[in-house]
């Protein structure tokens, strides 16, 4: 997403005009951000492709009725989540079991495979994927509102304004929802971001003196 | 330098790495609010760790498939538009090419049904006045009809034994 506002704004009235080159050239901007918010909101490959593409397709749709008056990616995210809450609204109406859910066993505890939060020893890749994978998993577990705020304040080009947009509140819900989500995922990885153990050499926060403590 | 600026940093931390100026605005702050370090830390490797979070793999054919979906959506508008386009608005000639073509023939329906119409009613008028005609006939003219009229219409089977002795 290097390009400015505007390249989209302008390659959007040409898809108005019904210009498929510039509608393929938005779709191959966007599809990675896209697919990352849909993924890390589903948490199903299967599901974010079919969404993705829904994503795209409307706005191919909707193209005639979109205004410059705010950001393409604004538009676009909103068109995301409405479709990722359409699909999450179908899942609760048709629950079906997850493979990932935790197994019960015979003896009543559940299995699965949490690892040890003791992370000394093991190397700085591994455990930046666990932190990875774990920070995924926390962010699975947050309220939709909040994981969509903190999914979305990862995207470069959009501030809080357009956030607040997308999940039509208003700005200071949208730096609450963020606030918030950002103290839950510090509460549950407590063990993980307190080692550092994992921190590669170009953390930022090697650079300030250690604290005295 | 009073306003705490570690919100702000954690902000942009979760965007992007700190400029350098941003990155000795921190340290400062550190230097002169230790008690805020270990918080600061979490915070950032927090921040560090969302950003980095990995691509979602996308299959390499996914353009592809949505131009594919767009082409088919827009050919079936397409058609949608064609059907609807039967009835054109009534300022165009394919409105009213059609439309005038329909008045002329209702027209000379509704003529030729009124010419039926009045061409029975004179029949059934020259048939009733027939009738007063005949009902105003005296009784007796009438009394023999029926074996005057069966006279008519009978006629007696050919001899043709007396046509060949003729002949």
């Amino acid at each position: 997403m290097t390009d400015g506002p505007d390249d989209d704004a302008a390659l959007m009235l040409q898809v108005q005009q019904g210009d498929l080159t510039a509608f393929e050239g938005l779709v191959e901007k966007y599809r990675q951000p896209v697919f990352n918010f849909i993924q890390r909101t589903l948490h199903d490959a299967d599901e974010t492709e079919d969404v993705a593409q829904q994503v795209f397709v409307q706005v191919w749709k909707a193209a005639p009725r979109y205004r410059v008056a705010s950001k393409f990616s604004t538009w676009l995210f909103t068109i995301a989540r409405n479709l990722c809450l359409n699909e999450i609204r179908r899942r609760s109406r048709h629950p079906a079991e997850s493979l990932d859910a935790p197994v019960e066993t015979s003896d009543g505890a559940f299995e699965r495979d949490f690892a040890d939060a003791d992370i000394r020893g093991v190397t700085d890749q591994v455990l930046l994927a666990e932190l990875t994978t774990k920070v995924d998993e926390a962010l699975q577990d947050l309220p939709e509102s909040q994981r969509s705020a903190m999914l979305l304040v990862r995207e470069k080009d959009l501030p809080y304004e357009e956030i607040a947009r997308i999940l039509d509140v208003s700005v200071s819900a949208t730096k609450s929802l963020i606030h918030r989500g950002r103290e839950t995922l510090k509460r549950r990885l407590k063990a993980y971001l307190r080692s550092g153990a994992w921190a590669p050499e170009s953390d930022p926060t090697a650079t300030f003196p250690p604290p005295r403590f | 330098m009073n306003e705490d600026p570690l919100p702000h940093l954690e902000d942009i931390l979760h965007r992007r790495e700190l400029s350098p100026d941003e990155q000795r605005r921190l340290n400062a702050w550190l230097v002169r609010h230790p008690d805020a370090a270990p918080a600061w830390v979490e915070s950032a490797r927090l921040a560090r760790a969302t950003r980095q979070l990995p691509d979602i793999p996308v299959p390499s054919n996914f353009t592809a498939r949505v131009l594919d979906e767009v082409r088919r959506d827009a050919a079936k508008a397409e058609r949608a538009r064609d059907s609807r386009r039967v009835v054109s608005p009534w300022w165009q000639p394919r409105f009213w090419i059609p439309a005038m073509t329909t008045a002329v023939v209702v027209a000379v329906a509704m003529g030729g049904w009124e010419w039926r119409t009045q061409t029975q009613q004179a029949e059934f008028k020259r048939d009733v006045t027939q009738l007063r005609t005949l009902a105003s006939v005296p009784q007796e003219v009438l009394e023999d009809f029926d074996a005057i009229q069966g006279f008519s219409q009978s006629s007696p089977p050919v001899d043709f034994e007396l046509l060949a002795a003729l002949e």
